[in-house]
């Protein structure tokens, strides 16, 4: 009792409050779910099959983690909002643990599953299946996620989060430097999360080639579509080569390999694997967004995408030179200068397709009938921010100059221009175009330009000072700088301008808050006013469980405005009413999850009994599921004639 | 040219989409194998004054295993064949023999392992001795999967006997146990043999 | 080419004297500076047309009242404009990518013995730097003195973890890594003291690794290092 007591003597002041409101959401939502007797409501959707439900699993888990990440980067902000400053108790180790959870959160558990998430959503109803290849391992794939996403957003709490940064160097990453639970996390939370998104990539893969309705071929499939395919293959190689980097990191601190280590080993094999699956993952995070915004430019635009072939091979060049361009991260570490001058060769070649890119989007507005409503005010702001930063870039890659750039400000600067400029912004693009279609209801555009407008003027506040920043001297990852180097006014703004970012977060979530409670149901398959294009505005908004009651016919790359062109209401569908077979729901994907979940807390912690207690669950589950005979369900004719003729039309 | 039997057992459309699935699975591996012996290569000199690969190794002992594990891969090809003329107890005998012989190049690898051990060159022992055992420890937790997965498919055909659904869960499971030996291959080569020269 | 990066940098410096990286004192930023203006200067021209496109577009192109029922015309695509995108853009990375690796190689280059080089041996740890001078036998902990207009060749390496050797106004950065040895040239072209810091992440004082570097003419160089002797023997 008495030691109890010390340990919560000794707790920082943060990590009480963290405990606390914890315990409070804890609390208050179950609270809430049995109050309005929601709890059933809430395993229908937690052993769901249903892609569409996932897709919105998917999304909603990753807003969560960037309401967390985004508080941390407010933080963060605070702390350097001023020269010498001491904001609460976030200096030095603590300020380490905030950029380093900051960083790993977004990339891994918020830019790579919010777009996860709603392509989950979208590219079955793009290419006119009725769900993805593999129902069962869709689920399987959001729980491993969310078990890996737990583990790192509970370690603040449990032990100390991870602290060297979310590249994660060895060998300060190594027990010798930074003992204790904190940076094993890292590599076991990230290796549980990334087997869930390879199976992820798998199942899309699978879907694109195996399930696309009749005649819809590859030169037709949209923009979306074609970029996850990309996107899939990508996490495939890229997040294989992860698993070995984490794996190694695992065996450094748990089993006591001196591979990495400075005096025995050679810590830059972590940096090359780490790169050789990090530079790909900036492509997997931006290439679902050039896709999310080639398809909104095009149908705000009532534009047919300019050079639709240039965009699909552009997106195949960018997706192959990804993967080799690595060692641009490391033109620091001392590599010769043939090594050198080669991958700043490939890196400035990546903006020839980047280029393409951009002047086919410019290009598909010319001779259009542009709206700015808010998915295109999102593509319009991705366009300047993208550039901006995708110049830097071009800029970052020569080199000398790098030398100069290299783990300064410039490049924090850069990589927050291209993550929000596509990412982000693709995000909520895609959530605002396709918000209708996911929940059946319009997002107010009112409180969506409120929300737009915050956000981007706030974003280039923020970011912008940044490469200045950069270019007087201010190292990245830094907790305080001395006062007479003039780097404070510069650090003053960003700081207000990160706040009015968070500003336009709030209108965003107002926005999702009135809809949801006020909004209309929008009753059109199409509600975009007849701009709609490709397959998802041809179902109903939202669609029934099944997608589609009769296949699409497809006979052009956008066979709803083909349609539209012909003055038909709605394309034609093919074939007969039938009975449709749907996946069964499973709880199974759940319960490997949270056996993972455990499993990983043995690992951190090097409790064995609890590691091999989890391991026991994942392959019990594992040995259930492999036993489990062909299942599912039968919807009837009738109700599939009733739905569809009924409701949506 | 597929048989007739092989056309209707794996033409499937579900089949047809886990195969494919498979395949990319494969890629996955390849790219996990490819990064450890990246690692394995690049650490290879760093014995921290222990024992070197010229000195650890011994070649006849790993030409036992190696001939054990590609044995396996022989009979787990005829167990396919059998499988496609839908010979059910064939089937099972040849995928029997399969994980028998796998299990005994576990067995062997563990003695091997255990005789390292022994002579002080563990784990911890040098960034070389980390990689190797890193590198084997995965293919070894491989063929351990194959065994335990394969097992648990051969309860299934005895069930419900050679079916739409459990035959081509053995055929992708006979791809995988393929993709482990041709990855010995290439580990008894860069390692052992190399190791040697 | 010369005359355009002057005029460049006239401009830049007319308010921007604070910004280090702009303003540098050792011939490895200068050139590097010079790189960065090429750079500059050429995503300044894909910047004014994009941005020129973009703004031209949307306000011609957007929707009118009374043109919601329009059927716009659609186009596929367009060869010519298709390759001159292509081609452009090559062209902008072959001038960009030339002097790149002329001065990548340029840095890389060690200096002739006739140049009289003064070698440092810099050790990074957590939370310090220090200068060794063999030639002098001398160290020096977290102040680094050089003269001026010699050319310097830093030998890099760390006790623990990686720290990265960085003076913004002298030139770029380099690792200090544990169990290898890195180099990095530079001469000082003017005397004063410029602020040296640890780029990459090192703990929890990373932040606070900072060092003086205080270059100084010949006479004072030779004074001080007759000092620090004297402090050694003592």
């Amino acid at each position: 009792m008495n030691s109890i007591y010390h340990y919560f003597r000794t707790l920082p002041s943060d990590i009480i409050l963290a405990d606390i409101s914890f315990v409070i959401i804890i609390i208050a939502t179950t609270f809430l779910l049995t109050r309005y007797h929601k709890w059933k409501w809430l395993w229908s959707w937690i052993t769901s099959t249903d892609h569409k439900k996932i897709g919105i699993m998917y999304l909603v888990v990753s807003f969560l983690f960037f309401l967390r990440a985004g508080l941390e980067a407010l933080l963060i902000r605070m702390q350097l909002a001023f020269p010498e400053n001491e904001f609460w108790v976030f200096q030095g180790e603590r300020f380490n643990q905030l950029t380093s959870t900051h960083g790993t959160v977004m990339i891994f558990l918020v830019a790579t599953p919010l777009l996860i998430g709603l392509m989950n959503v979208i590219v079955p109803l793009q290419i006119g299946a009725r769900d993805v290849a593999f129902p069962f391992m869709n689920s399987l794939s959001l729980w491993l996620f969310i078990s890996g996403g737990i583990l790192i957003n509970v370690s603040f709490i449990a032990g100390g989060s991870p602290n060297a940064g979310w590249t994660t160097y060895a060998p300060l990453s190594l027990n010798e430097f930074t003992p204790g639970p904190s940076n094993s996390y890292y590599p076991i939370g990230l290796q549980v999360a990334g087997l869930g998104t390879i199976m992820g990539a798998i199942n899309f893969i699978v879907t694109i080639i195996k399930m696309r309705a009749p005649g819809m071929k590859f030169m037709r499939m949209p923009l979306s579509t074609w970029s996850m395919l990309i996107t899939s293959v990508l996490i495939v190689y890229a997040f294989s080569a992860l698993a070995v980097a984490l794996l190694l990191l695992t065996f450094e601190r748990l089993f006591g390999t001196i591979i990495l280590s400075g005096s025995e080993g050679n810590p830059l094999i972590w940096q090359h694997l780490f790169w050789i699956f990090g530079h790909p993952e900036v492509y997997i995070i931006a290439l679902p967004a050039f896709g999310i915004f080639s398809d909104v430019i095009s149908t705000f635009s009532k534009k047919k995408l300019f050079g639709y072939t240039s965009m699909v091979f552009a997106i195949i060049l960018i997706g192959f030179l990804g993967f080799m361009v690595w060692v641009h991260h490391m033109f620091t570490v001392g590599l010769n200068a043939n090594i050198n001058v080669f991958f700043a060769l490939t890196t400035m070649l990546i903006a020839i397709p980047t280029g393409i890119k951009i002047f086919n989007w410019l290009f598909t507005m010319r001779g259009g009938r542009i709206r700015f409503d808010t998915p295109m005010l999102y593509a319009l702001g991705f366009i300047v921010t993208f550039v901006m930063g995708g110049v830097t870039g071009v800029m970052l890659g020569s080199v000398p100059a790098d030398y100069q750039y290299h783990d300064s400000y410039f490049v924090v600067a850069h990589l927050h221009y291209v993550i929000i400029g596509a990412t982000i912004f693709g995000v909520l693009s895609g959530v605002y175009y396709w918000w209708p279609k996911m929940f059946g209801k319009m997002l107010n555009e009112k409180l969506g330009k409120w929300n737009f407008w915050t956000f981007v003027i706030g974003f280039h506040f923020t970011f912008f000072p940044m490469h200045i920043l950069g270019l007087m001297g201010m190292p990245r990852r830094v907790f305080t700088y001395p006062e007479g180097e003039g780097l404070g006014w510069l650090n003053f703004v960003s700081t207000c301008g990160a706040f009015l970012m968070g500003i336009g977060v709030l209108f965003f979530m107002l926005n999702i808050y009135l809809t949801t409670r006020y909004g209309k149901f929008v009753q059109q398959h199409d509600p975009w006013m007849k701009r709609g294009r490709t397959l998802e505005w041809t179902v109903p908004s939202p669609p029934p469980p099944y997608n589609f009651a009769r296949v699409p016919v497809v006979t052009s790359g956008e066979p709803l405005w083909t349609a539209y062109e012909a003055q038909k209401h709605n394309i034609d569908f093919e074939g007969d009413y039938d009975e449709i077979h749907m996946p069964s729901s499973s709880s199974l994907p759940f319960f490997m999850g949270m056996a993972f979940l455990i499993a990983s807390f043995g690992f951190v912690f090097e409790i064995w009994s609890v590691a091999i207690l989890g391991m026991a669950g994942v392959f019990t589950t594992m040995t259930i599921r492999s036993f489990q005979n062909k299942n599912g369900y039968f919807i009837p004719k009738n109700k599939v004639i009733y739905n569809d003729k009924g409701v949506g039309y | 040219m597929p048989s007739l039997a092989e056309k209707n057992l794996f033409s499937d459309h579900h089949a047809q989409m886990n195969i494919l699935a498979f395949w990319f699975l494969i890629g996955a591996e390849v790219v996990v194998f490819g990064c450890l012996f990246g690692i394995y290569v690049s650490v290879q000199e760093l014995t921290n004054n222990g024992p070197g690969a010229k000195e650890l190794f011994n070649l006849s002992e790993i030409i036992v295993s190696t001939i054990v594990l590609l044995s396996s891969s022989f009979t787990c090809a005829l167990g396919v064949y059998t499988l496609k003329l839908g010979k059910k107890t064939m089937t099972l005998v040849w995928f029997l023999l399969t994980i028998s012989l796998g299990l005994g190049f576990v067995i062997l690898e563990g003695i091997e392992f255990m005789a390292y051990v022994a002579e002080g060159a563990t784990i911890s022992s040098s960034p070389f001795l980390g990689a190797f055992y890193m590198l084997l420890g995965t293919h070894g937790a491989h063929v351990l999967f194959g065994i335990v997965w394969i097992f648990m498919l051969l309860i299934q055909l005895m069930m419900y006997g050679i079916t739409k659904e459990t035959a081509p869960k053995l055929f992708i499971a006979s791809l995988y146990w393929h993709f482990i030996d041709v990855v010995w291959v290439f580990i008894f080569t860069v390692v052992y043999l190399l190791g040697k020269v | 080419m010369r005359s355009l990066y002057i005029i460049g940098t006239a401009f830049f410096l007319s308010g921007c004297s604070s910004i280090a990286v702009l303003n540098p004192k050792g011939t490895a930023g200068e050139k590097q500076l010079d790189l960065l203006l090429l750079s500059l200067l050429l995503m300044s021209i894909v910047l004014a047309v994009v941005f020129t496109l973009f703004v031209r577009f949307l306000v011609k192109y957007r929707e009118k009242p009374g043109q919601e029922d329009d059927f716009p015309t659609q186009k596929a695509g367009n060869k010519k404009l298709e390759i001159s995108w292509i081609v452009i853009p090559f062209i902008i990375i072959i001038v960009l990518a030339v002097p790149t690796f002329a001065t990548t190689y340029q840095l890389d280059e060690p200096f002739n013995n006739d140049q009289d080089p003064l070698t440092i041996k810099v050790t990074g740890e957590q939370f310090q730097w220090s200068f060794y001078y063999p030639e002098y036998n001398i160290t020096s902990r977290d102040e680094l003195r050089i003269p001026v207009d010699r050319p310097i060749t830093f030998k890099l390496s760390s006790k623990d973890v990686i720290h990265s050797f960085w003076i913004p106004q002298l030139g770029g950065k380099r690792d200090a890594l544990p169990g290898k040895e890195n180099t990095l040239r530079m001469t000082a072209i003017e005397t004063g003291t410029y602020s040296g810091k640890c780029a990459e992440l090192c703990g929890a004082e990373h932040a606070l690794m900072t060092f003086d570097t205080i270059v100084l003419d010949k006479d004072d160089f030779s004074t001080w290092i007759e000092k620090m002797k004297d402090g050694e023997n003592n």
